[in-house]
């Protein structure tokens, strides 16, 4: 370890922060998505470098001490002071280990934490990054390819420096420099893919960056991890902890069977790059590669299209056959990028909703909200009594809402027209049935179509969207649509519940009265019958007695002939036995005395009853 | 040196793949190359299939999908003519008609400049056209009333003709309303007349069910009453016919009137004496006579 070794950790180190707060403008400057993961990169290397830098300064004072204490030993002898070698008498030996020990293990935790989130926040936000500045893009990528070119050298150095014996501290910082310099060609090629009219690239390179990213994390804590269970031969030099082989292995890619090899050996504590099928791996890799690249290529010559779906070949763009469509099976094209198949689901019966998407739940109730509601102009009801359209307080038709969510079924029927006529045709059926719909309700009874209009109404749907398809000549064919979930909106749902409820009280009223009508039809009949009856017995009576009185007095009259008059027989008979018969209950008040001047006084008031008098308590005599 | 062989295989591969690269271009079915030659424009393909190329920087091959691209516009707040206020949003499909003056237009043709541009005048056109109309050619339930078809031709009519004009080099192929609304302010008075007009609903059934319920009871009394009116004159009838029956019967007592009026009277004082009477009878009654003390001589005999 000498000093130039310090000074070349600190010029890495140095060259880092340049690059990093220079990405960074640059990735700002540009408004480049992959330009921001290159910095993050090199933010890491920034890290790396500085904790490298330590490393080589407790290193350095270490030899210094040793040396000190080799010069001491030598001019002293064996004096006893010296001849100890505790914790106290080297403190920079014992400062690098307790170093090596605690602060280098935190420091690698802490780099995982970095890497994790420099791999998931930026995946979440990278998609909404803007597109990058296209007039800044020039000097952009000159700056990148300066900087690149800076950290490309010097890291080629710095590592170079580190194959040398002692000097390994070097390395990790050194791999960063160079993974740096690679990313900002990634950059720079991405900046150039968008200026070509490749948008997307840059977006891509971003997420591999972030890849690599979150790939440097899992290496880091496998790391910390194996660190635990690593084999520990006594004088071997160890690896170091926050050294990356994954950044070593991109940052010098021609460096991977070597790398491979030492992580091999380092793990299983022996040469396992001795064993023979490592040295066939070393000897056959490019024909091994080649090979996989062959068989690649290879397997593009062919297509398998599944049960149900279709596909459409092109041969240099140019569709293969009548139409280029092919059926299920396996077939023979073109390789790739000569030939190329896109794979349809043509017999599969796809869905898609208009309106809100409802949430999975066994009961679906209108006054309970089961999706985020997506509300329908319907126009007013036909019956309605309201003219007044509230939107302006005008004489305009009244309106209501609905909430909708219709799902619509449909199949492709031609594959060509389905693909070569328009850009994005499920968005477009989308639209068209979008379209359809609000046509539909904007000229819809509302009343009807909640009740008896319902079937008809989504098969006049299904037959408009239909009809547009057919126009807009979409080759698929609309084979369901639902409006099953078609309802009030959930803050006015109750108050239709209620109209349930008011029919109910309806039927109700009518079933009462009808009751009410059958009991007074029945009486009424009863009434009636017993009138006439007794109308009937009187009938019956009068003439029986009638008939029966002139036979008696018929008879009567026999009796009288024999002795009329006043004084006769049979009127003195009748008056006396009528005059004993009835006046038996009559109080009977006789004047015996006829010449006699007193008058009489009769008390004609009722006698009171014996049973009250009875009930009269005796008077006290107490005296 | 055995290596050689292969070694010049693969590089003649590769070399082969570059030079496809750079001297070969593909154009798809559904596209259209625009080729240009240290930038300017020499050439239209349409044709599907492989083309030949300088490489670049000599010669750029720029490729349009000449399919029909279809976007929506922003669901915007438009004042209409009845002073009502609407949301509208539209989506169009349109096709890249003069590729060379499309790809002049935006920059190496892009489909999303070229969608912020037409998106303008389509916002521009829907305003115009939309504000010329009232509520009820959007929502009624009079099918004559409603003008869906006529004001996205409109709208269509207006985007195209300002398409034409400023030469964008593409071609509206349909244009159609997406989606309607009313501002959020407005819903809440929506929801308060649909509750009014199912009150009024329910109030209605309610007093249908009533009305219903006193027709029947109604009818029911009112029969109930016909059929005792016609049970009582059938019970008049009979007791007139009884009457009369016993009528004829009584012709006998005009046989002899006198004993009939002696029945009759007789019959009276029974009905006379039955109930609570007080007779206050002198001597001269019969047979009271029979207790007058001079005739004891009688009375013994």
């Amino acid at each position: 370890m000498d000093q130039n070794t310090k000074r070349t950790g600190l010029m890495n180190w140095l060259v880092l922060l340049g690059a990093t707060i220079g990405m960074l403008l640059v990735a700002r400057y540009v408004s480049s998505a992959a330009a921001v993961m290159g910095t993050i990169l090199t933010g890491y290397g920034l890290l790396v470098a500085l904790l490298g830098y330590f490393h080589i300064g407790l290193l350095e004072r270490e030899q210094f001490e040793k040396m000190e204490m080799e010069e001491l030993s030598k001019s002293r002898g064996s004096e006893s002071l010296f001849t100890t070698a505790g914790g106290d008498t080297f403190p920079a030996k014992r400062s690098r280990e307790q170093f090596e020990r605690f602060f280098i293990p935190t420091f690698t935790g802490l780099l995982f934490l970095l890497q994790a989130a420099g791999a998931y926040f930026p995946w979440q936000w990278l998609a909404a990054q803007p597109p990058i500045i296209q007039d800044n893009a020039k000097l952009a990528m000159s700056l990148l390819g300066l900087m690149g070119l800076i950290l490309f050298l010097l890291g080629k150095y710095s590592s170079g420096l580190a194959r040398l014996k002692g000097l390994k501290l070097l390395r990790p910082s050194a791999a960063y420099m160079q993974l740096s310099a690679y990313a900002n060609l990634a950059v720079i090629a991405a900046i150039a893919a968008v200026l070509a009219g490749v948008l997307k690239v840059d977006l891509i390179v971003a997420h591999v960056l972030c890849v690599v990213s979150g790939l440097a994390a899992v290496e880091t804590l496998l790391a910390l991890v194996l660190e635990g269970y690593r084999v520990r031969v006594e004088g071997r030099e160890t690896r170091l902890l926050y050294e990356s082989r994954l950044v070593g292995l991109l940052g010098q890619p021609e460096a991977i069977i070597t790398t491979a090899g030492h992580a091999l050996d380092y793990q299983f504590g022996f040469k396992v790059s001795d064993t023979w099928f490592y040295r066939f791996l070393q000897k056959a890799l490019l024909w091994l590669i080649l090979a996989q690249v062959c068989i690649l290529a290879l397997s593009t010559c062919f297509v398998i299209v599944d049960a149900g779906d279709e596909a459409l070949l092109e041969c240099f763009g140019k569709p293969m056959g009548e139409d280029g469509v092919i059926g299920p099976g396996l077939h023979l094209k073109p390789p790739w990028p000569i030939g190329r198949t896109t794979n349809y689901h043509t017999e599969r019966i796809q869905t898609f909703l208009v309106g809100a998407e409802p949430e999975k739940t066994e009961t679906i109730a209108w006054t309970v909200s089961h999706a985020k509601e997506e509300k329908f102009l319907v126009a007013g009801t036909l019956n309605s009594l309201s003219t007044t359209n509230p939107a302006s307080g005008g004489n305009s038709p009244p309106v209501s809402l609905l909430s909708v969510s219709i799902p619509v079924q449909y199949q492709i029927t031609n594959l060509h027209s389905w693909a070569y006529i328009n850009e994005d045709p499920e968005t477009l059926l989308t639209n068209i049935a979008e379209h359809e719909v609000v046509q539909y309700l904007a000229n819809a009874d509302f009343d009807d179509l909640m009740s008896r209009g319902r079937g008809a109404a989504a098969e006049s749907l299904r037959k408009n969207i239909q009809q547009q398809a057919d126009n807009f000549q979409m080759g698929a064919r609309i084979i369901f649509v639902g409006l099953e979930d078609i309802h009030p909106p959930t803050k006015v749902a109750e108050i239709f519940e209620k109209v349930v409820g008011a029919s109910e009280t309806r039927e109700s009223k009518i079933l009462q009265a009808k009751a009410h009508e059958t009991v007074t039809n029945a009486w009424a009949t009863g009434e009636s019958f017993k009138r006439i009856t007794t109308a009937e017995g009187y009938q019956h009576g009068e003439i029986t007695n009638a008939v029966a009185r002139a036979m008696l007095f018929s008879n009567q009259a026999l009796a009288y002939s024999a002795a009329p008059g006043a004084k006769g027989i049979y009127e003195q008979q009748a008056y006396l036995e009528a005059l004993t018969e009835n006046s038996a209950a009559a109080r009977k008040y006789i004047m015996a005395t006829t010449n006699a001047p007193n008058i009489p006084i009769f008390d004609l008031e009722d006698k009171i009853r014996t049973d009250l008098i009875n009930d009269i308590p005796p008077v006290s005599t107490n005296k | 040196m055995k290596k050689k062989p292969i070694t010049l295989a693969v590089a003649a591969v590769l070399l082969l793949i570059f030079g496809l690269m750079l001297f070969v271009y593909q154009v798809r079915l559904s596209q259209v190359a625009v080729i240009t030659f240290f930038g300017k424009v020499v050439g239209v393909n349409t044709n599907a299939g492989p083309g030949l190329r300088l490489p670049y920087p000599i010669e750029q091959v720029f490729v349009l999908d000449q399919r029909i691209q279809n976007f929506q516009d922003n669901f915007e707040q438009i004042k209409l003519h009845d002073q009502n206020i609407i949301f509208v949003s539209l989506y169009l499909g349109y096709q890249i008609s003069q590729p060379a003056v499309f790809f002049q237009n935006f920059l190496n043709g892009s489909i999303s400049e070229a969608e912020q541009k037409i998106n303008d005048l389509v916002r521009s056109a829907k305003s115009e056209v939309v504000g010329r109309h009232d509520f009820s050619d959007f929502v009624s339930t009079d099918p004559q009333q409603l003008k869906f078809a006529k004001i996205e031709q409109e709208i269509l009519d207006e985007v195209q003709k300002r398409l034409n004009d400023k030469k964008y080099g593409v071609e509206v192929k349909f244009l159609q309303i997406q989606k309607i609304g009313l501002p959020e302010s407005v819903t809440q008075n929506v929801f308060d007349r649909m509750t009014a007009e199912r009150q009024t609903y329910i109030s209605k059934i309610q007093s249908e069910g009533e009305l219903e319920a006193t027709k029947i009871k109604s009818a029911a009394d009112s029969a109930a009453a016909k059929m005792l009116y016609d049970a009582d004159a059938q019970a008049f009838i009979k007791r007139g016919e009884g009457e009369a029956q016993m009528m004829k019967s009584l012709a006998v007592l005009q046989q002899n009137p006198d004993l009939a009026t002696f029945n009759m009277q007789i019959a009276a004082l029974e009905q006379f004496l039955k109930k609570k009477t007080t007779l206050v009878l002198d001597l001269s009654t019969t047979p009271l006579q029979w207790l007058r003390m001079d005739q004891p001589s009688e009375k013994k005999q």
